[in-house]
């Protein structure tokens, strides 16, 4: 579904240190995949890559076999992931059924009752919410594009354990029950237990 | 959720940094409103100036041209009678007094006016209207009393009352300035003979009354030199005293008496020798004024004896200031745009750094760059309109403040520049004072549209340019800085 060929990566300011080394590899919908790696190991590097945020130097990424820079980045990001930040990643100023509106014309208070929101809390604004809370409502917002892949940067970083276990069960339940692709960047060893897939970034290699 | 939907939420929910907005595009806005009142009323002002005398055009003797004749005829006249010899030639004369020594001067024909020269520039086309006016000429009541004040030293004055000739007294200077008013009978006109205007202080002085005679003769002869009458028409009163051209009571405002165009020079003993000593000419439309102008100076005379002055009812300084206000007013303009422009770009700048999660947010979601610059475009906009309105609502009151202010200013330093001149130039009857007693600027459509315009110029600049910072970056260079 989502597919790396010889991605390559390295920032312009360091030519000559290659943070992704041509990397292959080949992302199935209905699995969830687990990235882990050291801090530097170029795993928010490779996220950036999947999700169209910016271009390998060499290589490509493709969705079903089509070359994603070729079509347009913006329609990637629009029509075929859906991004999940560490920081949430909330407008301030909006309500979570707004901030799930963001992302299409959905039923948002049916969306933040799936991942657990109430209605009352759905039309508060989202800075008043606990972080379990607005990071639920940023599932919410990525299930609302109804995009096949899901991307996760450190997700449960700044949640607690139980929080933590709620929002895992949760991409299970994306992955498994409604066969989407689930990929996160996580150095949470409990989150990587859950997943189907488990890679190791190391040396800008999957290994 | 459409932009509109999304930019509305942000303006009312974010209201601090709205209201800044709004008080910065606010302020602007006026201070666009005042700078376009500023070049209204000045060109109001001047315009205002011209039409409430009419505008014209006075033509004068020329000073410079005037001392070269003397010089040339005294030249000639020695020629022809000898240094040191009496003689006339020309209108200029030399003679011996008794006491041995010379004396030289001229006479009316040297000093005057021509009236065909006067007739040809009246002809100009565009002119609707011109009036001859004679120098003051003093002469000897013969059966009245004149107005005196007692406490002043009259040794060097000439004992007599003032006569000023009018072709039309309706544009004589002081009636058209509003100086003086004729509240009984009527003026004297062109084709009145013998015919008078005299102050109310003089009539009351002497119990006269409209239809009366009044008797003058030559002052320097008072009692061989033929007399002459003229029936008294109109009485005037005055509103702001004339200024005396010369020490004396034989000068004062109240002694002044108007005539129709040819007493004066009987009344002085020199009939058929009239000493012309102004001509204004009227611009049928104002806006003609500089075309008319020109077609005067083509007017085939030798124009090497005249001057020809703007009569505008202001004074060439002044004019000159409201010209400097107008430039003013447009550099007022100028800078308002551009730092406006500055600190709004500087506002957005720092609108867009503390929207970077936003603006990482929707492109993570697909939007497009311009769409999120076109965002912020809207709702700037949108604090445009509130601004522009609420704007136009208080414009009329400050632009009239601002106008006023201004142009009273103007008139300020106008007013204090005579005092200082006071006592260094000579000034004739001619030179008037005009009040501007406020200016009023209507706020018309072009007036809006122009601010309008301009605030929506300045909003789209800056966040076009602020937007820029967007544009160039990638996508994760934004979400890093989230």
């Amino acid at each position: 579904m989502l597919e790396l060929k010889d991605v390559s990566y390295f920032y312009k300011s360091q030519k000559d240190k290659l943070i992704l080394d041509a990397i292959n590899y080949r992302f199935e919908k209905g699995r969830m995949y687990a990235i882990l790696g050291a801090s530097g190991s170029g795993k928010t590097t490779l996220l950036s890559l999947l999700a169209g945020l910016d271009c390998p130097v060499g290589g490509s990424v493709s969705v079903n076999g089509k070359e994603i820079e070729k079509r347009n980045l913006n329609y990637h990001r629009k029509n075929n992931i859906s991004l999940v930040f560490q920081n949430y990643n909330l407008i301030d100023y909006l309500t979570p059924v707004e901030n799930v509106l963001l992302a299409g014309k959905v039923d948002a208070l049916a969306l933040l009752a799936q991942v657990g929101i109430e209605y009352k809390a759905g039309m508060r604004n989202v800075m008043q919410l606990s972080g379990g809370q607005q990071q639920r409502v940023a599932i919410a917002r990525a299930l609302a594009s109804k995009a096949p892949i899901l991307l996760a940067d450190e997700p449960t970083g700044n949640l607690d354990e139980a929080t933590a276990a709620g929002i895992t069960d949760l991409f299970q339940s994306l992955a498994h029950e409604q066969e989407k692709c689930v990929i996160v960047v996580t150095h949470s060893k409990e989150l990587a237990t859950e997943a189907d897939v488990v890679l190791h970034l190391e040396n800008g290699r999957i290994a | 959720m459409n932009i509109l939907q999304l930019s509305l939420r942000c303006l009312c929910r974010k209201k601090v940094r709205s209201v800044l907005l709004f008080l910065i595009v606010f302020v602007a806005a006026v201070f666009i409103y005042a700078g376009y009142a500023c070049q209204s009323a000045s060109v109001q002002t001047q315009d205002a100036g011209r039409q409430s005398v009419g505008a014209s055009f006075r033509l004068e003797a020329n000073d410079a041209n005037r001392s070269r004749r003397i010089e040339e005829l005294a030249a000639k006249l020695d020629q022809k009678v000898g240094k040191d010899q009496a003689g006339s030639l020309g209108g200029y004369f030399r003679e011996q007094l008794s006491t041995g020594a010379w004396f030289t001067g001229t006479d009316n024909s040297f000093e005057t006016l021509d009236r065909k020269d006067i007739e040809k520039i009246a002809e100009t086309k565009g002119l609707c209207a011109y009036n001859i006016t004679t120098a003051n000429t003093v002469v000897n009541p013969v059966h009245f009393a004149r107005i005196e004040d007692k406490d002043r030293d009259q040794s060097s004055d000439l004992k007599g009352v003032s006569l000023r000739g009018n072709r039309d007294m309706a544009y004589d200077f002081d009636v058209q300035k509003g100086n003086i008013v004729v509240n009984e009978g009527r003026m004297t006109g062109k084709d009145d003979k013998d015919a008078c205007v005299i102050s109310r202080e003089l009539a009351e002085l002497n119990h006269f009354q409209v239809g009366d005679m009044l008797e003058f003769n030559d002052r320097r002869e008072p009692d061989s030199s033929t007399v002459y009458a003229a029936e008294i028409v109109g009485i005037y009163d005055t509103i702001q005293k004339m200024e005396p051209i010369m020490d004396g009571d034989s000068f004062r405002s109240e002694n002044i008496i108007f005539t129709d165009l040819s007493f004066p020079e009987k009344a002085e003993g020199c009939e058929n020798n009239p000493l012309y000593q102004t001509a204004s000419f009227w611009v049928e439309n104002v806006d003609d004024y500089e075309t008319v102008k020109k077609a005067v100076r083509k007017t085939n005379i030798d124009w090497e004896k005249y001057d020809l002055l703007d009569h505008t009812g202001m004074s060439d300084t002044m004019t000159e200031n409201f010209g400097d206000l107008k430039e003013m007013s447009v550099l007022l303009l100028c800078l308002v745009l551009a730092s406006s422009v500055l600190i709004l770009l500087f506002v957005f700048l720092y609108w867009i750094k503390t929207r970077i999660c936003e603006i990482g947010i929707l492109l993570s979601l697909g939007r497009k760059k311009e769409g999120i610059v076109l965002q912020m475009m809207l709702e700037g906009l949108l604090i445009g309109a509130v601004s522009f309105l609420l704007a136009t609502a208080v414009a009329p009151y400050v632009s009239n403040a601002a106008a006023d202010y201004l142009v009273g200013n103007q008139i300020e330093q106008e007013r204090q520049k005579e005092k200082l001149e006071m006592g260094m130039v000579s000034t004739s009857g001619g030179e008037s004072k005009e009040e501007v007693l406020g200016v009023s600027v209507r706020i018309d459509a072009r007036v809006m549209a122009f601010t309008a315009f301009s605030v929506i110029g300045m909003i789209v600049v800056s966040v076009g340019l602020s937007g820029l910072s967007v544009a160039v970056r990638k996508p994760k260079e934004i979400l890093t800085k989230m």
